[in-house]
């Protein structure tokens, strides 16, 4: 269930905090749910127990999962999912493409301003809201 | 655990092993990679005390491997070319492991010949490359080992018994926190499992770092500038190679790669960006600027 891909360069612990918070976000996992063991990880995954043990202390961390001594690891009852900061450098990544094309399209400062404006408009995102 | 210290060994002039120091964790994978002839197979032997050092010593849970062989007993060995006698039968194998190994786990061992049947009655050397390798496999986790040493398993296996051998070990480690050191040209699999890799050429093993630190500090920065680079900047200590194709440069950085996307910011890129390298990109990279020829013996 959860994607590992090797040949990134983020660490293979980092990619599966990733994929578990991924996983939570969507509702794959919901709170009080049992992640697997970190046994049952490694072997399904084909992924050093260390590793796996590593993403679980970094989530348990960052309050996203919480283990219960001789019961499991569960996903914390009161985990509140935030934008997180990757996902924003990706956001900011396409924006700046996206610029870049508009630039070449001969666009002008002014003008992607006004459309910025108007889209906002369309979609109904007023200041100081979110 | 595992604790190499200053090995040395020479064959005739041929220094093999050039005082060797590494050290594997318990419960830890330690992957050795090597192009052919490196020392993989001599290193290995060594540890296993089958072969003599000239200086320096190997500790298995704090025991000198070659004073004490008793420590043996714990120690799993799945060799390059497993010492089965070859007009053995599958069964009389077997049942020589059993006797042989006072830590033989039987319940473990039928779980693993649920997993891994062979046909008991062929003779050891009528089973081809891959059912030995598995023979070996098998009656090594049976003895229960607390280090377990593998000299390149997974050659000779096809990719679904690769990914199950590989399965096995890591629920070992999992499971009973066996330490293991393996060994392997195909490095793409260690990705997967190791904790640790070093690579061993001409007798040294010349990194021995974690995957984590070694992923985070190789990068490849991709960048196109208008003005070309200034030659200074290039010559950067830690920039380990730069091709350049027209406007656009391939950089490999060896460490502090924010550092270096940073200060390309200040080029006014048209583009900059970096790209993900595999384990192997990244051995085939710093071996390079080692000065090491290495492009085409780890390549495969």
């Amino acid at each position: 269930m959860f994607k590992i891909d090797q040949r990134s360069s983020t660490p293979i612990y980092q990619q599966l905090v990733q994929e578990i918070k991924e996983a939570i976000l969507k509702g794959i996992l919901q709170p009080g749910d049992k992640l697997p063991s970190v046994r049952e990880l490694s072997v399904q995954l084909t992924i050093n127990p260390n590793t796996i043990q590593k993403s679980y202390q970094e989530l348990e961390r960052q309050k996203v999962i919480e283990t219960l001594r001789g019961k499991g690891t569960f996903v914390s009852l009161n985990y509140k999912p935030s934008v997180d900061k990757e996902k924003l450098t990706v956001l900011k990544e396409n924006l700046r493409n996206i610029l870049v094309e508009a630039h070449y399209l001969g666009m002008k400062h002014g003008e992607i301003l006004q459309l910025v404006t108007r889209l906002l408009e369309e979609l109904n995102i007023k200041e100081g809201q979110n | 655990m595992i604790r190499v210290e200053h090995l040395t060994k020479t064959f005739g002039e041929y220094p093999a092993l050039d005082n060797i120091d590494f050290e594997v964790q318990p419960g830890s994978v330690f992957g050795l990679v090597g192009p052919n002839g490196a020392g993989k197979t001599t290193l290995i032997k060594t540890i296993m005390g089958i072969l003599l050092p000239d200086r320096g010593r190997v500790l298995i849970d704090g025991h000198d491997v070659h004073r004490n062989p008793g420590i043996k007993a714990r120690v799993g060995y799945v060799a390059d070319d497993q010492g089965f006698y070859p007009h053995f039968k599958v069964r009389d194998m077997i049942k020589f492991y059993r006797n042989t190994y006072v830590n033989w786990d039987e319940k473990r061992f039928q779980e693993l010949w649920h997993l891994f049947p062979l046909p008991e009655g062929k003779r050891v050397r009528h089973l081809s490359k891959g059912m030995r390798t598995r023979l070996a496999v098998l009656l090594n986790l049976s003895i229960a080992p607390a280090v377990l040493v593998l000299d390149e398993p997974t050659s000779g296996l096809d990719p679904v018994l690769r990914r199950q051998l590989l399965n096995i070990l890591v629920d070992e480690v999992a499971h009973r926190q066996t330490t293991i050191l393996i060994s392997t040209h195909n490095l793409n699999e260690l990705e997967r499992i190791c904790d640790r890799i070093g690579i061993i050429h001409n007798g040294r093993v010349l990194f021995n770092e974690s995957l984590e630190e070694m992923k985070q500090n190789v990068r490849k920065i991709q960048v196109a500038v208008n003005e070309p680079l200034p030659e200074e900047f290039l010559k950067q200590a830690n920039i380990l190679k730069v091709e350049r194709r027209g406007r656009v440069y391939t950089i490999v950085v060896r460490e502090n790669p924010g550092g270096v996307m940073a200060e390309l910011e200040r080029y006014r890129p048209l583009l900059l960006e970096t790209i993900d390298m595999s384990l192997e990109d990244i051995f085939i990279y710093r071996m390079g600027g080692m000065g090491y020829g290495l492009e085409q013996t780890i390549a495969q």
